[in-house]
């Protein structure tokens, strides 16, 4: 054989490698997202509810939203840049009159880091900063929460992102 | 329980490869997408025209190349110096 | 080995191509479109979908005739090397392609609530890094197979 052909046959074996590994992954990772969603208690999107705090709905008033999520990775990979976007609006009436308003009054991310394979944990969205009409508010009124977890997964080489939309949490 | 732990050692082995070469790779990927992004601007799309004449054309020529040029002919310059092979195939060709 | 030897592997090849490129993923994302994981829809637009097909009927016919013309070729050949590097670069087309058609965003419908995105653009960047050095390799060869073409081909008429 030629010189030529056998560095050829180092640089394909490299990439055969690379290929292979890469395939591996994407099976892995296949597997690890069956072992998770088979189970529904593995991902809880708010886990154990969630609560509002507020005295008397009011401009002024101290408003609270936590929002916990629960995630048990029995994958393979670890679970990394762990994101929380949590958006809360509002439908409310002002005036008295049968016109509904709508206003976003929380819009946030928090970033929970990694969770490694075979681990589970609680994470706890905390809000606080609500940016409320400066008008009293008459009944009826309801919250709608926009919330997207999104997270790293397989080396990385995924990302995935979980959107739920128009939760009433009134 | 095997089972799972062969599969663990295994993504372990492959994280460490790809987490290794994955900072020299990707750049590599973006260079890549870069060049392929401008390319691909210039197909047409929604036209399967095109494609079906670039087909057929790549084929028919390559019957018309492989008709004249098959590949099995003696080397010029061998047949200048007048050597010869003593192979099977040779005698018969001979 | 002769023209009608070399080109039955051709034709051997163009086949295996079509299968790979055209008609598995056709099935595939034809599949996907009535796919529902635990009841939950894999969500594949009609738009998506049409988009997704044409990219890989194109790119599928480019690859699969260059693939008979690279396969027809003489071994160790220039005009081996040279259509299969093209062929690589087209490879790496179709592959791109799917991203414009949107199936690198693979959306699974929670129906009621929301949705369910995995986005696997950084999983197509690494295997793009992995066909340069295909390419890399393609070019490698050309050049190779230009330098030593008189030794190649004495080499070829001994065998």
């Amino acid at each position: 054989m030629r010189t030529a052909r056998v560095f050829r046959w180092i640089m394909r074996i490299f990439i055969l490698l690379l290929t292979a590994s890469l395939s591996v992954v994407t099976i892995l990772g296949g597997l690890s997202a069956v072992n998770i969603l088979s189970d529904p208690n593995n991902i809880q999107v708010p886990a154990q509810g969630y609560s509002i705090t507020s005295n008397v709905i009011g401009p002024n008033d101290t408003w609270y939203v936590n929002v916990p999520i629960g995630i048990n990775n029995v994958g393979y990979f670890d679970l990394n840049n762990l994101e929380l976007d949590f958006s809360l609006e509002m439908e409310f009436n002002s005036t008295g009159d049968d016109s509904i308003h709508n206003t976003t009054i929380y819009n946030d991310v928090q970033n929970f880091g990694n969770l490694q394979r075979g681990s589970s944990g609680v994470f706890e969205f905390n809000a606080t900063s609500f940016t409320v009409p400066s008008f009293h508010f008459l009944e009826p009124y309801e919250f709608r929460a926009n919330i997207t977890v999104s997270a790293y997964y397989s080396l990385d080489l995924i990302l995935f992102e979980i959107h739920i939309i128009d939760l009433d949490i009134s | 329980m095997i089972y799972q732990d062969f599969l663990q050692g295994l993504a372990d082995i492959i994280g460490a490869i790809i987490g290794f070469l994955k900072p020299i790779v990707t750049p590599i990927g973006e260079f890549m997408v870069t060049w392929i992004e401008y390319v691909l601007v210039i197909f047409p799309r929604e036209n399967f025209i095109v494609y079906i004449v670039i087909c057929v054309i790549l084929i028919a020529t390559a019957v018309f190349v492989n008709c004249y040029w098959p590949g099995n002919k003696r080397p010029k310059h061998l047949k200048d110096k007048g050597m010869e092979f003593t192979t099977t195939e040779n005698e018969k060709i001979l | 080995m002769g023209a009608p030897k070399n080109m039955v592997k051709g034709l051997i090849f163009m086949g295996i191509y079509t299968v790979v490129t055209i008609v598995i993923p056709l099935i595939t994302f034809s599949y996907m479109r009535v796919l529902s994981i635990q009841g939950f829809a894999i969500e594949l637009t009609q738009e998506g979908y049409e988009s997704i097909s044409f990219w890989i009927i194109a790119f599928g016919l480019l690859i699969s005739g260059c693939a008979f013309f690279t396969y027809s070729s003489p071994k160790q050949s220039i005009r081996k090397g040279v259509f299969a590097l093209i062929q690589v670069l087209i490879n790496c087309l179709y592959m791109w392609s799917y991203k414009f058609s949107g199936a690198t965003d693979i959306r699974i419908d929670i129906g009621g609530y929301g949705y369910v995105i995995l986005i696997v653009t950084q999983l197509v960047l690494v295997y793009m890094g992995v066909y340069f050095l295909t390419i890399a390799i393609k070019i490698y060869d050309l050049v190779d197979f230009s330098i030593n073409r008189q030794s190649i081909r004495e080499a070829r008429w001994q065998d």
